[in-house]
């Protein structure tokens, strides 16, 4: 340190230490899990004896891990779409009703986010009793899309409100209907937050556990509870391996909604005035 | 929107009244499917909590649940440990929010990302890791030996002390949020102007910086305690045998002993608990603000 360093100023330096520390702290854990992926023992260990594809090739080649993601890949779109519709026609009536009753309407959608998790998988438990017994994968869906509503209507609640109402007067009054508007006015201005709704509802209903454990058939298993399962009786390298997938999910969703941001920002200023 | 019927056409007054139609159309759709998939399903979690053995109304399933069984040792436990992880979130992310809220460009940009990645991944991914961490021979312990700390190895897995630590990992990024997004807005020139009136800098942060910071901290610490209220996947996996939340008694009737009046009775306990939090919270606070980490 050098002496003409102000008390303040070192003071300035540990903060931004400390800070830069605590996001390498929360950052580095993750990490962590490339060198375990790659242990070659059925010991899960940060440093390897010895580095191998060993189970990676396990993973890949084992039917339960692939039907696994298959079954997480099926309930987790349907959500999506479950909760990116919903949310879609939640958020227009909030942004666009004068209603008094919008607040109830609000507090509706965001109910299934105020519900401890727990809650909602017990109803959606009880849902699946009403129904077909065929239709239980399809209540895995209808649950984790219900998780997913309340921040799609939010995310999406907030591009809508961002749009200019008089670029929409402009559009009708040049002669456009319903249809026209919605396709090329709203849908485009609104499209950074519905893609961006659909990525976190993907991912929220992707690794939801409790409904699939609560849900889960002989045959219809999804990653999550292969990975609760699996932690809780057999301690491999082959969950690193998983996890690592996981985050590369992870960091395809941020590196799109990072892309369509962008796009959107350019697209704005490029609009014809 | 409102101001359509000044517009001297009157295209776009036949075309709202068209979409006002529209969105009650899209308000039954709303209510019809959360109806079914959601507020039906949960007033029979309700009713199941009220009725007896017999079939008939009874309030019998929360008297026999307060007086004999395990609730009042796992509800304080719950309680304890999800304000001990509010307040470990909280002493951890205050001091590194105020520097990461002042950073512009490239650097604030890593911080986002540094956030919400672990943010955005699994939360059964962020607990694995932590097992591996924490285990008697994992890193963290290896370290302590190593630097000689007395006591080395200690146990840190499938006890509070785990969980603790998995559920402060898990529930950081939620805090750092709402603490950033609070912070951002704070008008720095409120704090140079208290400075030239002369105050000290610890005065201007404790009386000016940490009050205008306060709602971020609410919110965030609200966020934390009510999720790590209801929190399963990490005591489940880091807790050892046994119930220790609340959650996971929940669970616990469902899945293995098979009785849904019980499951519904502690559900509805909870649910008492969470949305009284939230009321008042949503009185003091807003709704909006509680609900956007983001800030």
């Amino acid at each position: 340190m050098s002496d003409r360093m102000t008390p303040a100023a070192r003071g300035d330096r540990v903060l931004a230490g400390y800070a830069w520390l605590v996001l390498a702290l929360l950052v580095l854990p993750l990490i962590a899990l490339i060198p375990i992926s790659l242990g070659d023992s059925p010991t899960v260990s940060v440093l390897p004896d010895k580095l191998s594809l060993r189970w990676y090739r396990e993973v890949l080649g084992g039917a339960e891990w692939r039907s696994a993601f298959w079954w997480s890949l099926a309930t987790a779109s349907v959500a999506t779409l479950i909760s990116t519709s919903i949310g879609y026609l939640g958020a227009y009536a909030i942004v666009h009703s004068q209603s008094r009753l919008k607040g109830m309407l609000e507090v509706l959608m965001l109910m299934p986010m105020m519900v401890p998790t727990v809650i909602v998988a017990f109803s959606t438990y009880v849902l699946a009793t009403w129904m077909p017994a065929n239709a239980t994968w399809l209540m895995i869906s209808v649950g984790q899309g219900l998780l997913g509503l309340p921040v799609a209507t939010l995310i999406i609640a907030a591009s809508l409100r961002g749009i200019d109402g008089t670029v929409i007067r402009a559009a009708v009054s040049l002669g456009g209907d319903r249809r026209q508007v919605f396709a090329f006015v709203t849908l485009p201005m609104a499209i950074h937050g519905i893609v961006s709704a659909a990525a976190l509802s993907f991912l929220i209903a992707f690794d939801e556990l409790l409904i699939a454990v609560f849900l889960t058939r002989p045959g219809i298993e999804t990653l999550p509870v292969r990975i609760y399962d699996s932690v809780t009786y057999e301690l491999t390298p082959a969950i690193a391996v998983v996890s690592v997938f996981l985050m590369a999910l992870v960091c395809l969703a941020m590196l799109a909604g990072e892309v369509i941001r962008r796009l959107a920002a350019n697209a704005a200023v490029n609009a014809p005035q | 929107m409102s101001d359509a019927s000044l517009s001297p056409t009157v295209a776009p007054r036949r075309f709202l009244s068209s979409l006002a139609e529209l969105q009650w159309l899209g308000v039954a759709v709303i209510l019809v499917f959360l109806g079914v998939t959601f507020i039906a399903p949960l007033a029979k979690v309700l009713l199941l909590s009220v009725t007896g053995d017999d079939g008939g109304a009874t309030l019998e399933n929360f008297r026999g649940l307060l007086a004999t069984s395990s609730l009042r040792p796992v509800l304080l436990q719950t309680a304890v440990t999800s304000l001990e992880v509010t307040l470990a979130c909280l002493v951890i992310g205050y001091p590194a929010a105020i520097y990461l809220s002042r950073l512009n460009g490239w650097r604030a940009s890593l911080t986002s990302v540094a956030i919400l990645f672990p943010f955005l991944t699994s939360s059964l991914v962020r607990t694995f890791v932590f097992i591996v961490l924490l285990g008697r021979n994992g890193v963290f312990n290896s370290a302590l030996e190593w630097l000689g700390v007395p006591g080395a190895p200690f146990k840190l897995l499938f006890n509070q002390i785990g969980v603790v630590i998995g559920m402060t990992y898990v529930l950081l990024p939620y805090m750092l949020l709402s603490l950033i997004g609070t912070m951002r807005k704070i008008d720095h020139t409120l704090l140079d102007a208290a400075r030239s009136l002369g105050a000290s800098r610890a005065r201007v942060f404790w009386t000016v910086y940490v009050p205008l910071s306060l709602p971020g901290v609410a919110a965030g610490a609200i966020i934390t305690t009510i999720l790590g209220f209801g929190y399963f996947v990490t005591p489940a996996m880091m807790g050892g045998p046994g119930e220790r939340m609340i959650a996971q008694m929940v669970e616990q009737r469902i899945l293995v002993m098979y009785d849904l009046p019980g499951a519904a009775t502690i559900s509805v306990v909870m649910l008492v608990i969470v949305l009284t939090t939230y009321a008042a919270a949503a009185r003091w606070l807003g709704l909006s603000r509680l609900m956007r980490p983001q800030g």
